[in-house]
């Protein structure tokens, strides 16, 4: 990830509620720019869902099952997420709910989840233990951060740019409304 | 958002909403902090103020303390320069010698000086003194007398008289008595004193009172470096306060004496400007109460409730210095504000100024009412320092002052009828130099008396004793015209009777002559 590289958008929120006072097709198209981005984003990741299968199977590994096992004597088995693509891919959505802050803080205005149990395996598998048979098998898909974090990686700064010139246009509309309005000298 | 999600953030936005909490929280501390510290400075005023009353305690009684001492010193100074001949090095060493005894013994060094005195005093060197004060002090202790007593009996019986001594101590033999042996006696009574100084002083008691003394010695030397202090505060009173008010009345009282003087008016004119200065400050005399009190705790401070009432008092003073146009007082006024540690000055300063001011506005009040008066006084100025008024016209307000009649006293209204009184009697050639009633109802009476007389035609009789020629009967003698009567007395008149009886005898003949009944006179 490119945490340091990250382009903070300042002033979604306020400018956004002043401009739905005075232009609400502004705002509309604002929002419309954004959630274009956001659901591309989320196309691609479940494109990636789909792309993804094993030599044999349409899951990652061959013992990796795609319906839940009834017994639990092996990793595949009981307890374990099935690999069910549809899942996985009803899981990952998108977002534009605040965070919580209770600081100062960079919080989401828009985000990839995936929600799924076998998604978050996929995705996260890897991360710390860097070792062993299933870790090595899974990286044949790539390091760890597989499936949304791979997707907005590779998207996330062309997207910071588009939402940002949306949100500066929004800025300049808000500026002319209020100099119309005559509220500023 | 589901619970545990991998979330992968594309937009960030810069969230504030810790800086606005901080900012509520912060504004909230403030109120609070704002809450406890105005509560705090009211506790920490009352505190203050109680804490400047005490200090201001310890501050007048550390004076106090410090000056005694110096006269305690400067007594034992002079008795050992005069009893032994003493160097000031001397009287120095013996100073230290009675500190260092005070701290070891936990007796007073104005206990100390007093019996060292009067020892040197009769031993003759100051040596031996030191060394009887110890016995003195044993003594004293011993038998739980207090050393001024002690170091007496001691000097007593170095003198010879150890017959005193006795009484105190029955161990000492009749032959020691006899022989005036000093040494012997010590040696009998060394048994039951030696050393109880010592002890006494490490009792728990005598520990307390070498703290107390040790205090007292850390007080006086606090009340040495404040004595500086009160002497500048009194310099200033003496040297600024009073040349101020002395100046102000030396430009001053004299236009103001002399333009009112020419005037009829002038008993009613001063009684206004009185009148109005003192209800400006009876109007205010919670201000002045105030003031008063914030003066004395800021400089020499003393009880507030005290302070308050000298400040009334010093007020009171002011007036009646005012009223007299004179300044005579104010010197002693400050010798006594010396004298009282400080307390009569502070508020005899803030009498000054408050004075100072109420004659100010009450001077422009005076002025204001007089500007439609008419002016047969001519112009006066008002140069004291922070006001300048001129009253070009001031008798024309005659009648606006016939008000301010109401507010005079009633000896002014007594003063005004006797002045009257005296007037109306003046047509009938008398005038308050043949008259010795002041009273306004005798006056009257003696007025109605002469009016009544006249209508009469008569006048008070006279009788004159003429020593011319004449015969020797008295009686015949004797002449009478209208109300008057004069005897020519010739001759020898062997007493009184015998004249009074010839004088009587001739006006019955008179009387008689004119055919009248009786006669009154004599």
């Amino acid at each position: 990830m490119e945490e340091d590289t990250r382009i903070i958008l300042t002033g979604i929120e306020p400018t956004i509620k002043a401009l739905k006072e005075f232009d609400k097709k502004a705002v509309a198209k604002f929002n419309k720019i954004v959630n274009t981005e956001l659901n591309n984003a989320e196309g691609a990741a479940h494109r990636l869902v789909d792309s993804i299968q094993s030599r044999t199977t349409n899951t990652p590994m061959r013992n990796w099952r795609p319906t839940a096992a009834v017994s639990g004597r092996t990793w595949g088995g009981a307890g374990w997420p099935a690999w069910d693509p549809g899942t996985i891919k009803a899981g990952i959505t998108v977002s534009k709910a605040q965070r919580r802050a209770r600081k100062d803080y960079t919080t989401s205005a828009g985000a990839l989840l995936n929600t799924s149990d076998a998604g978050k395996v996929f995705e996260l598998s890897g991360r710390n233990k860097k070792s062993g048979s299933f870790i090595e098998r899974l990286n044949w898909f790539g390091k760890a951060s597989r499936l949304v974090w791979k997707v907005v990686d590779k998207e996330r700064p062309r997207i910071e740019k588009v939402v940002e010139k949306a949100l500066e246009e929004a800025k300049r509309e808000l500026q002319n409304h209020l100099n119309s309005a005559g509220k500023v000298d | 958002m589901a619970v545990g999600a991998v979330v992968a953030r594309i937009l960030t936005q810069y969230s504030d909403k810790g800086t606005k909490a901080a900012v509520k929280d912060i504004g909230k501390m403030e109120k609070k902090f704002s809450k406890f510290a105005n509560a705090t400075a009211k506790k920490f005023g009352l505190a203050a103020l109680a804490a400047g009353a005490f200090a201001a305690k310890i501050g007048y009684d550390a004076v106090k303390a410090a000056m005694e001492d110096q006269k305690s010193q400067v007594l034992l100074a002079n008795s050992l320069r005069n009893t032994v001949g003493a160097t000031d090095a001397a009287i120095a060493a013996t100073e230290e010698y009675i500190t260092a005894m005070q701290a070891e013994f936990g007796i007073a060094d104005d206990q100390l000086r007093p019996a060292l005195a009067g020892l040197a005093a009769v031993t003759g060197d100051v040596s031996k003194a030191q060394s009887l004060l110890g016995v003195s002090m044993d003594i004293a202790a011993a038998k739980n007398i207090d050393l001024n007593m002690a170091s007496k009996l001691l000097a007593k019986a170095y003198g010879g008289n150890i017959g005193a001594l006795k009484k105190l101590f029955p161990q000492i033999s009749a032959a020691t008595v006899k022989s005036k042996d000093f040494a012997a006696a010590m040696r009998e009574i060394s048994g039951e004193t030696k050393g109880a100084a010592a002890a006494a002083a490490n009792t728990f008691a005598g520990q307390m009172e070498r703290i107390k003394l040790a205090f007292g010695e850390a007080s006086e030397s606090l009340g040495y470096k404040l004595i500086p202090q009160i002497k500048s505060f009194a310099d200033l009173i003496i040297n600024k306060a009073i040349p101020a008010i002395q100046k102000f009345v030396d430009e001053n009282g004299d236009k103001i004496a002399a333009g009112f003087k020419t005037s009829i008016q002038y008993g009613l004119a001063f009684a206004k400007l009185m009148y109005d200065m003192f209800s400006f400050v009876a109007r205010n005399i919670k201000v002045f109460a105030t003031l008063g009190a914030v003066i004395i705790a800021a400089f020499m401070g003393a009880k507030v409730a005290g302070a308050v009432t000298a400040l009334i008092t010093g007020i009171q003073a002011i007036i009646k210095v005012m009223k007299a146009l004179r300044t005579v007082s104010l010197a002693s006024a400050a010798a006594t504000a010396l004298a009282t540690g400080g307390l009569s000055a502070a508020a005899g300063a803030a009498a000054f100024g408050v004075a100072l001011v109420g004659m100010g506005l009450a001077a422009n009040k005076f002025n204001k009412d007089s500007d439609k008066a008419a002016d047969s006084l001519g112009k006066f100025e008002f140069n004291a320092k922070g006001f300048t008024s001129k009253a070009d016209d001031y008798t024309k307000g005659i009648e606006g002052m016939t008000a301010a009649t109401k507010n005079l006293t009633d000896a002014q209204k007594e003063d005004i009828a006797v002045t009257k009184g005296l007037n109306a009697l003046k047509k009938f050639g008398l005038s308050s130099k043949d008259l010795k009633a002041q009273d306004p109802v005798t006056l009257e009476a003696i007025r109605r008396n002469q009016v009544k007389q006249a209508k009469l035609g008569i006048s008070s009789p006279t009788i004159s004793l003429l020593a011319s020629a004449g015969h020797g009967n008295i009686a015949k003698n004797t002449t009478s015209n209208g109300g008057n009567i004069t005897v020519n007395v010739a001759g020898s008149v062997v007493s009184q009777g015998d004249l009074i009886n010839g004088i009587k005898n001739g006006l019955a003949t008179l009387m008689r002559r004119r055919a009248g009944s009786q006669f009154a006179v004599l």
